[in-house]
């Protein structure tokens, strides 16, 4: 029996297969401007790799976890990408999930979630912000992440996306090395991220979940920034859609 | 799914159908006039469609005032 | 259905724009009321009350003033409803709960303020609230600075009297709280001409218990597993009790409460997560936390709030024949009240807990309006007598807007999934 989990988040979609209890497959692809074509593309895709949905447990998560039509349940990607991320990490864990539109604590306690924290409707601190930032920088984020790494931090006193991207644009026109501007844009994330993991308590290890999770040289920098190791695995993009995935095994259908 | 209503010139013509209607133990539910049927604010009666009749023979016996009844699809 | 326009024009509304709000209820109250499965037939009353919330008890305010009698406004459950009655004056709870009312709102008072001062303020200022037109003078307190303040601008459109609310609860604050209720007195004798008397008193206590009782049997009903009762229904009855006449408020409600009770005797447990909702007050129409967790699997079984439990709970002695004793017995009652205006407010916690295990709770919701430093600050303690005890709890800060509802959603439906 196959077990899909399907993770439609705001800028990016992510499918995982499980057969029984292997991890089997996972995709990604852009969410695009309509969560119900997309999760027909992903319907096509799955068929062309052989998996017969029809005959599959599925579940939808993520923002547009009602947008797919032939999900037997949906659950929040919450509860998601904890099991995912204890899927991966095999450990209880704080979970640090830095989705496109929202950044997530999550503690996770014998296997499930116990607590959690979620950023306040802003973009402060989110994956969406790096985009919008690394834009104005005119690099990709990969680039400005690389970038970061080398620069010194200039202060972005903007809490807010839209002040915050003015305030790069202003430094760009006085002349700042750019590194020096990305060093400052990764430092406002990972500032915020700080506040919300000082806010919500940290119990065992972190772990970062999500869109950033391999870009290296940011993992190096949040784990510098918080003094103490963030872990993560080329997964870890896929944590939702894995939790969903584990949870469709529970399913009747 | 439609909805039928009972609108009335004031809300004590609304009121006095109400217990009749409690008497004779057909279902209604008292409801805000939707704007499509009425600029007026104030009370409708929402009631089941096989209750049409026995509440138009009511009306009928009593001195109730309505403005009609109306169906919204 | 009645044609109001008219009425309105004698209290001097803005027509024109009360219509919008108007035009707005009957689909707003119809999608999150009219649409919940098996209600109680005794809640086609509190329909009644909303569908002619701005008609027929405008009516019959109104008609009591062209009779002579006179009708004050209240936005609090610490003003004493029992010296209104007393005065023979009709109290009534002011618009204060939509964000139609907050734009004017900000015309006179700052945006970073709870949305219910600026909606109380903005119902007055643009004229779309049929009550405030109503209104003789409003009864203001000193709950938190944003009202305290507000009450000033107020009182350009209209005669205000504010009541000083002691922040502690030591013996010489409640003997404060027994002057400002004494002054209170005087203020409505003059307005309305009626003397208070120890007998007049009195009766006026009697109608403020027998509410409370009705509204204590209500909350004791929803214990029961499943509650016979949508958390939005008796939010309703409790919106309802501060505007509606009382009496017909208390026998409407015994009716429902006869009902439920028929009811308990049939319902099988359903599985829904009995949610317990503290904090911050839901005025008319603020739905939107109640129909956010009863459209998931969940139902709300008691709020912990001024349109809740502190409305009602602990009644006022009648013992006592002088109006001073009268007094002294109402200001131990209301200053009972475990407000977060008070520190420190420790009777609040205590209740939580008590809530928590008499309705037997499976998780709390902090309901913070934004901007209510108050509550927002109360939240610490609460939040650390929770986790001692081991109760789930999940803090909401919202206003009367719309557009966080899908985050709120995602929040209470990952919580639910928790508990």
């Amino acid at each position: 029996m196959n077990y899909i989990g399907i993770d439609i988040g705001s800028t990016a979609s992510k499918v995982s297969v499980f057969k029984d209890d292997d991890l089997k497959l996972n995709i990604v692809m852009p969410t695009g401007w309509n969560s119900v074509d997309t999760s027909n593309k992903i319907k096509e895709e799955l068929v062309k790799k052989g998996i017969d949905v029809e005959k599959s447990k599925v579940i939808a998560t993520g923002y547009g976890r009602v947008s797919v039509p032939y999900a037997h349940k949906t659950i929040t990607e919450i509860t998601c990408h904890g099991k995912g991320a204890y899927y991966l990490a095999q450990e209880d864990l704080t979970v640090i999930d830095i989705g496109g539109q929202d950044t997530k604590i999550i503690t996770v306690e014998d296997g499930n979630v116990s607590n959690f924290t979620m950023n306040d409707k802003c973009a402060a601190g989110t994956g969406r912000f790096m985009e919008l930032m690394a834009n104005t920088l005119n690099v990709s984020i990969d680039e400005m992440a690389q970038m970061a790494l080398k620069g010194r931090n200039i202060n972005i006193t903007s809490m807010c996306t839209v002040f915050a991207e003015s305030e790069v644009i202003s430094l760009i026109g006085s002349g700042a090395n750019r590194e020096d501007i990305a060093r400052g844009v990764v430092n406002s994330i990972i500032g915020r991220i700080k506040s919300l993991l000082n806010k919500h308590g940290v119990k065992g290890s972190l772990y970062l979940t999500g869109g950033l999770c391999e870009l290296e040289p940011f993992i190096q920098l949040l784990s510098e920034e918080i003094g103490s190791e963030v872990k993560t695995g080329p997964l870890g993009r896929y944590a939702g859609s894995i939790g969903g995935a584990l949870l469709a095994k529970n399913i009747e259908i | 799914m439609a909805k039928h209503y009972i609108l009335f010139p004031n809300y004590s013509q609304g009121l006095k159908l109400e217990s009749l209607l409690k008497q004779k133990d057909i279902k209604y539910v008292i409801s805000p006039t939707p704007r499509q049927l009425s600029s007026s604010c104030g009370i409708s009666i929402m009631y089941n469609k096989e209750d049409e009749n026995a509440i138009k023979n009511i009306i009928i016996g009593s001195s109730v005032k309505i403005n009609g009844f109306f169906t919204i699809d | 259905m009645g044609d109001y326009k008219k009425m309105w024009q004698d209290p001097n509304m803005d027509i024109e724009k009360h219509d919008i709000l108007c035009a707005a209820l009957p689909e707003q109250f119809g999608d999150i009321y009219l649409t919940q499965k098996n209600r109680p037939d005794a809640m086609n009353y509190f329909n009644y009350v909303v569908a002619e919330i701005h008609g027929a008890r405008i009516m019959e305010l109104e008609k009591y003033k062209k009779e002579g009698g006179s009708v004050v406004g209240t936005f609090c459950v610490f003003v004493p409803d029992e010296v209104i009655l007393a005065t023979k004056a009709i109290g009534v709870g002011l618009c204060s709960g939509s964000q139609f009312w907050i734009e004017d709102g900000e015309k006179v008072l700052p945006r970073n303020i709870c949305p219910l001062v600026k909606a109380f303020a903005g119902a007055k200022i643009g004229l779309t609230c049929p009550y405030f037109q109503s209104c003789d003078m409003i009864v203001g307190e000193t709950t938190c600075d944003a009202k305290k303040k507000a009450w000033e601008i107020m009182d350009e459109y209209m005669p205000v009297h504010v009541m000083e609310l002691p922040q502690m609860k030591r013996e010489k604050n409640i003997k404060e709280w027994e002057d400002e209720i004494k002054i209170f007195i005087n203020r409505m004798e003059e307005l309305t001409g009626n003397k208070v008397t120890v007998e007049s008193l009195k009766k006026g206590i009697d109608v403020c218990n027998r509410k409370r009782r009705a509204l204590k049997r209500l909350y004791d009903l929803r214990k029961n597993i499943p509650s016979p009762i949508s958390g939005l229904d008796a939010l309703l009855v409790s919106q309802v009790a501060f505007s509606d006449d009382p009496e017909r408020f208390i026998e409407k409600t015994e009716e429902l409460c006869d009902e439920l009770e028929e009811r308990v005797k049939e319902l099988k447990p359903n599985g829904k997560k009995r949610i317990m909702v503290t904090g911050t007050p839901m005025a008319l129409p603020n739905w939107k936390l109640h129909s956010i967790v009863e459209g998931l699997n969940a139902e709300i079984v008691v709020e912990e709030t001024c349109t809740g439990t502190r409305y009602f709970e602990n009644e006022v002695s009648t013992e006592g024949d002088t109006i001073d004793e009268l007094v002294r017995n109402m200001a131990e009652r209301y200053m009972d009240i475990n407000c977060a205006c008070f520190t420190p407010n420790e009777g609040r916690t205590e209740d939580i807990v008590k809530y928590a295990e008499e309705y037997n709770i499976d998780g709390v919701i902090y309901y913070n309006l934004s901007f209510c430093h108050t509550y927002a600050i109360e939240y610490e303690k609460i939040e650390k007598v929770l986790k001692e005890k081991d109760i789930p709890l999940l803090k909401i800060e919202t206003d009367y807007s719309e557009e966080d509802t899908g985050q709120i959603k995602t929040r209470v439906e990952a919580f639910l999934e928790m508990i």
